[in-house]
């Protein structure tokens, strides 16, 4: 009996997800310190726990209260929320496809929130400004979580048969999605005027540099019910470890699982897209280095990928917009950079069990 | 008792089943036998729930199966399917562990490891504890299936139903009778009906109550090994010449099949 195939030394669950919450409380602290304009990180901890009325601001230049409260901490919490989806989405839609493959953009997903988005962007405003006016700051998440949602439809009739879920099908019908999602952006990119055109360019390649309140009150409710929903599924998912077949023969609803996972996928991913293009692969890596380090029970897997996924991105947008200060580099493409790799490293391991 | 009557099962213009029918009763280890294709998965799963029929009625204690929730089900049977696979890193004892996922509990209780440690011995799987399922082999996993049904349907005082799919397929001939005969010491205790697939013949003769001989989706005998299992209905059911013959040593004869 060779050592991996018995079981390695695994983390146990709830200390892992307070070390994790922890690690997510430093980081953020970290990124609200760090910048063009430095804060001490004790006066970045003074100043928001101040916020909820536990500290006292004396001494703090109130300038540096406005750089927080109105610049730094509008791009972490958006960050936070980005990650936090992305990973749960990832975490989700991995239980369902019986398979540490999926992902929201690897998927298409976030390809057919991205393409709803952009069609918003460039033509929605056109077609009807009523219905924008009153939807707001909302109708960009409410088109791409309607985009995600279509297309997690789509990919998941595609890819499963009586039950059962074919890789390499899940994977090729993420390839038409993308590439249908890209040919649609490609052709609003074309009729974009100038403005509309920098707006698209930069929100493609994934950014929360545009954090604001009035956003984050928007998408921030959305991605929190949807990571509520899908961490209570998280006993069901490991019975659906086993086949949908035998998830049913354990009790589980598999049809109302399924179509609860699919919509609140689709909502988180979607937010997620709404607010920040493109944001690479944390879907893939967060829940990953959760099962390396736990094991795969999803009441770890799904909390955890969702710490997980805030600490990449806000610890990537820290770097990001540090390390070539005074510009930035776009955070999609920090993330893709991280992942292409992770990805590549995950098929090679994986792909003799697959026959890929 | 859990009961399949006057069944019909009709997918895509096919006729799966055709007035089929089958009773598992608590105590009792029922055989269902018959060539490929015969409907014999077909009519499991009609019992399992998973397909409800075109006509006929199933029932499990008296009561009609599709007013009876999935969870319920769960807790008063259990099933192994023919094939078995598990995705991502799940260890043998969390695979078995799942068997309790209708009993409650948003974790492991000590009973329920209890439970499922027990069931991973009297499958012979014990020492496999802490393996990574996906890495078992085909037979070894296949005893692990069977430890979490076992694990599943382990809750006292009510009468419970093992629903299993050529459970021995995969497996060589020591734990072939292994398996059977632990079946029998599950009905023996009188609470636990067992209804398995099987192919061979002599296992069915063996360690069966009941025998169910198909063919094309019909029942063609029911009864006791020795009224089911004669060279007669062997030849209908699978165009085969078989004989009966005495062992030596053995009351029960051996069937044989010459071509």
């Amino acid at each position: 009996m060779t050592p991996s195939r018995t079981v390695r030394h695994r983390l146990p669950a709830v200390p892992t997800l307070v070390l994790l919450a922890l690690a997510l409380a430093v980081i953020v602290i970290a990124a609200c310190s760090v910048g063009a304009f430095p804060i001490a990180a004790g006066d970045t901890a003074r100043i928001l726990l101040s916020g909820l009325g536990l500290a006292s601001v004396d001494g703090i230049p109130s300038e540096q209260q406005a750089v927080l409260w109105s610049i730094r901490l509008p791009r972490v919490v958006l960050g936070v929320i980005v990650g936090g989806g992305l990973g749960a989405a990832g975490a989700a839609m991995q239980a369902l496809f019986r398979n540490p493959l999926a992902d929201p953009s690897l998927t298409g997903v976030s390809g057919g929130a991205a393409l709803a988005a952009t069609s918003v962007i460039v033509t929605g405003v056109l077609l009807a400004p009523g219905a924008a006016g009153v939807l707001g700051v909302a109708t960009l998440p409410l088109a791409a979580f309607a985009g995600g949602l279509a297309v997690s439809v789509v990919v998941y009739r595609l890819a499963t048969r009586s039950g059962h879920t074919s890789i390499a099908a899940l994977l090729l019908a993420g390839v038409a999605m993308n590439a249908l999602a890209e040919a649609g952006i490609g052709m609003f990119t074309f009729i974009a005027n100038d403005d509309q055109l920098r707006n698209l360019t930069f929100w493609r390649l994934g950014s929360v540099a545009g954090g604001t309140w009035p956003m984050i009150a928007c998408v921030g409710p959305a991605v929190l019910i949807a990571v509520i929903v899908l961490v209570a599924q998280a006993l069901a998912y490991d019975a659906l470890a086993l086949g949908e077949a035998e998830a049913a023969y354990l009790g589980v609803r598999v049809e109302r699982l399924k179509a609860l996972t699919l919509v609140f996928c689709a909502l988180a991913a979607g937010s997620a897209v709404a607010v920040s293009g493109m944001v690479l692969f944390v879907g893939l890596v967060a829940p990953h280095l959760v099962r390396l380090a736990c094991g795969p029970a999803h009441r770890v897997v799904v909390p955890g990928g969702m710490l997980v996924g805030a600490i990449l991105v806000v610890g990537a947008d820290m770097v990001a917009r540090t390390i070539v200060a005074p510009a930035e580099l776009p955070l999609g493409v920090f993330t893709a950079l991280i992942g292409t790799p992770f990805f590549v490293a995950l098929l090679l391991r994986q792909r003799t069990a697959w026959n890929l | 008792m859990l009961a399949a009557e006057h069944v019909n099962v009709v997918v895509d213009g096919a006729t799966l089943l055709r007035d089929a029918g089958v009773e598992v009763r608590p105590g009792k280890v029922v055989a269902v036998m018959g060539p490929n294709g015969a409907g014999k998965s077909t009519l499991l799963r009609v019992l399992a729930g998973e397909l409800v029929p075109g006509a006929g009625t199933v029932t499990l204690d008296g009561e009609a199966l599709t007013g009876v929730s999935i969870l319920e089900r769960a807790r008063r049977r259990a099933v192994v399917a023919q094939r078995a696979s598990v995705a991502f890193g799940f260890t043998v004892l969390e695979t078995v562990l799942l068997g309790r996922y209708p009993h409650g509990g948003d974790r492991a209780r000590d009973a329920d490891l209890r439970i499922a440690r027990d069931a991973l011995a009297r499958a012979g799987v014990a020492e496999f504890e802490s393996r990574l399922a996906p890495t078992l082999s085909g037979g070894e996993l296949a005893r692990v299936m069977l430890a979490r049904a076992l694990a599943q349907i382990e809750c006292r005082g009510h009468p419970r139903y093992l629903l299993l799919d050529e459970p021995t397929g995969s497996l060589d001939p020591a734990h072939q009778h292994h398996v059977m005969r632990l079946l029998r010491e599950v009905a023996g205790g009188g609470e636990v009906g067992v209804l398995i697939i099987l192919h061979d013949l002599n296992l069915a003769a063996r360690y069966a109550d009941q025998v169910l001989l198909m063919r094309s989706g019909s029942v063609l005998a029911r009864g006791t090994p020795d009224q089911v299992l004669t060279p007669l209905q062997i030849a209908a059911a699978f165009d085969v010449d078989a004989q009966i013959v005495p062992n030596p040593g053995d009351s029960r004869p051996v069937i044989v099949v010459t071509g």
